[in-house]
């Protein structure tokens, strides 16, 4: 069967799309079967829809926005059904870093890991996609300042997890120091 | 535009929320990057070629998806 010179254009860009599509969805599942489960109705969607996609418009961004999109439905659909926990963290336990895996980016996939679904996204799109904060609130389909804010929250989230937060550290040292001139204070009086 | 991402990044700088210094900022981007390249550089497994492969002959794309009886 002959196929459309634009079908088969935008089958490769589907194809040249699976790498970053598989890392946001395993960025957001926290495993690799899921993740995979995940980029398989992505391309299904994408392939179904694609008289709505405007050629010349960004197909990675069309796409990241069917994966989160089908993400956070499943994840409302799952929300009614029994977590299988003990699976769900033997899985989790078994997607480790191919390289750089030494111990800073272990932490990192950890302290990420604990972050909430909105912060994994927008961190991911601008930090690591870097899509614009235009470009990620669209995907997301929330406002520009809550992007902003999102990531602004991950970023300390993620921090302090990784004892970065040298800022808080301070702080930390200050309020013991007042503590000590505050006993010491008491005891003056 | 940059200017504008400029003006709006002192602008949440300045409501007040947790905003890291520059330099740590650039360390969490760097980790956040390496993550996730070695993601992003995992090969494509067989199977979504043979699902693309699969969707092309069963229709071509930019036609409207078979009513399927659910």
């Amino acid at each position: 069967m002959m196929t459309l010179p634009n079908g088969s254009a935008f089958q490769q860009g589907l194809i040249a799309s699976i790498p970053n599509l598989r890392a946001f969805a395993n960025s957001l599942c926290g495993n690799s079967t899921t993740a995979d489960d995940l980029v398989q109705d992505t391309l299904v969607k994408a392939w179904n829809s694609s008289a709505s996609f405007q050629e010349g418009s960004n197909l990675r961004a069309w796409l990241f926005t069917i994966l989160r999109n089908t993400y956070f439905s499943d994840l409302r659909k799952r929300s009614r059904e029994v977590e299988d926990v003990d699976g769900a963290l033997a899985e989790r336990l078994s997607v480790l870093p191919s390289q750089n895996s030494h111990m800073d980016l272990l932490d990192f996939r950890t302290a990420f890991d604990e972050l909430s679904d909105d912060q994994k996204e927008v961190l991911v799109l601008v930090g690591a996609e870097g899509f614009s904060y235009e470009e990620a609130a669209k995907i997301c389909g929330c406002a520009v300042g809550t992007v902003k804010s999102r990531v602004n929250r991950a970023r300390g989230a993620l921090g302090k997890k990784l004892g970065l937060d040298e800022a808080a550290d301070v702080s930390e040292q200050t309020k013991a120091a007042l503590r000590l001139v505050e006993r010491a204070g008491h005891r003056s009086t | 535009m940059s200017q504008k991402e400029k003006d709006s990044g002192k602008l949440a700088c300045e409501s007040g929320q947790v905003s890291l210094p520059p330099e740590l900022q650039g360390k969490l981007g760097k980790r956040l990057r390496d993550s996730y390249s070695d993601l992003v550089n995992q090969p494509i497994p067989d199977k979504f070629l043979v699902l693309l492969e699969q969707l092309k002959s069963a229709e071509p794309p930019k036609a409207e998806p078979p009513k399927e009886g659910k």
